[in-house]
């Protein structure tokens, strides 16, 4: 699986899950310079989301080798990938984005999980992972 | 969650009501409100708040965000009222200044309420909209649109939902 760092940003700018993958072998040593440009990205992210009506705009930004990807859900909360050197289709990124929507829907109708927290469980994070397998 | 229609798992309707009903009776009744009713109504309120808010995120799965105020509010008259209450909401009316009203005319947990006299009624018809109140408010704010939500009701069973947005200035 290619390289590639994964993260949903809550409404309030603030990280509610991420993940990383790394292709096997190699050891990661940019996580802080990656988890930078992510952030970095928001900004480009909050002013093309006014322009246009899509959930999904493909790729934001690009840094040196590394290339994003964001999706934004009705309300407001963003879904952002970075790639490191190759890439994917677009549509298959949206695939991935739009299966990671229904599991987030899924999380949120949990009446014991407060907004805007942090996601812990388990299951969603191999979800998350099968879904990598699958789409990345 | 996407399941064909024939495989969605259906509910009685008459059990929302009594679920209701007895909600708003169990915070209304409650002694550590019996002297403030707007506590009652604060607990209410949140409720549906947070309903609301679950409720906004499921019903826009699959469609694009809206370009503006205008367009969440006509989605929630549509198809947002439709999912909770089966109807459309009768009218819109705004002043294109961040105030909307919709009026229900038949607002559905109001056609069924009947106390002793009108008088009563009326007085508990009060207490029945303001988990409503709370649903809006909460899918208006996973939307994006902070606003207060208050009920007006005039004659029985028809509702006028007031949207008061908050600015930020």
């Amino acid at each position: 699986m290619p390289a590639a760092y994964f993260v949903i940003v809550g409404k309030e700018d603030c990280p509610l899950y991420e993940l990383e993958f790394t292709a096997q072998g190699r050891k990661e040593d940019q996580s802080q310079l990656k988890q930078f440009i992510l952030h970095a990205s928001l900004d480009v992210v909050e002013e093309l989301q006014w322009g246009s009506k899509e959930l999904f705009l493909k790729s934001v930004d690009k840094f040196n080798n590394f290339s994003i990807s964001a999706y934004l859900t009705a309300g407001y909360v963003r879904f952002l990938i970075l790639f490191d050197g190759e890439r994917k289709s677009d549509d298959s990124i949206k695939q991935f984005f739009t299966e990671v929507h229904e599991l987030w829907v899924k999380i949120q109708l949990n009446p014991f999980y407060e907004l805007n927290a942090t996601i812990d469980s388990p299951s969603f994070e191999s979800k998350i992972k099968q879904l990598v397998n699958r789409y990345l | 969650m996407s399941n064909p229609a024939k495989q969605r798992t259906e509910v009685a309707a008459s059990t929302l009501e009594l679920l209701h009903s007895e909600m708003v009776e169990y915070t209304t009744n409650d002694s550590k409100y019996s002297s403030h009713k707007e506590k009652a109504y604060t607990v209410l309120e949140d409720m549906g708040f947070k309903v609301g808010i679950r409720l906004g995120e499921r019903l826009t799965r699959d469609k694009g965000r809206f370009a503006d105020n205008l367009d969440t509010i006509k989605f929630i008259c549509k198809d947002f009222w439709s999912e909770c209450f089966k109807k459309n909401v009768d009218n819109l009316k705004t002043n294109h200044k961040g105030t909307y009203v919709l009026h229900d005319s038949k607002f559905t947990y109001l056609t069924r309420l009947s106390l002793s006299t009108p008088e009563e009624t009326a007085n508990a018809a009060k207490n029945h909209v303001v988990f409503s109140c709370g649903i809006i408010r909460g899918c208006l704010s996973s939307l994006g649109v902070e606003a207060f939500v208050t009920a007006e009701i005039n004659a029985l069973p028809s509702v006028l939902f007031k949207v008061i947005e908050i600015s930020r200035q």
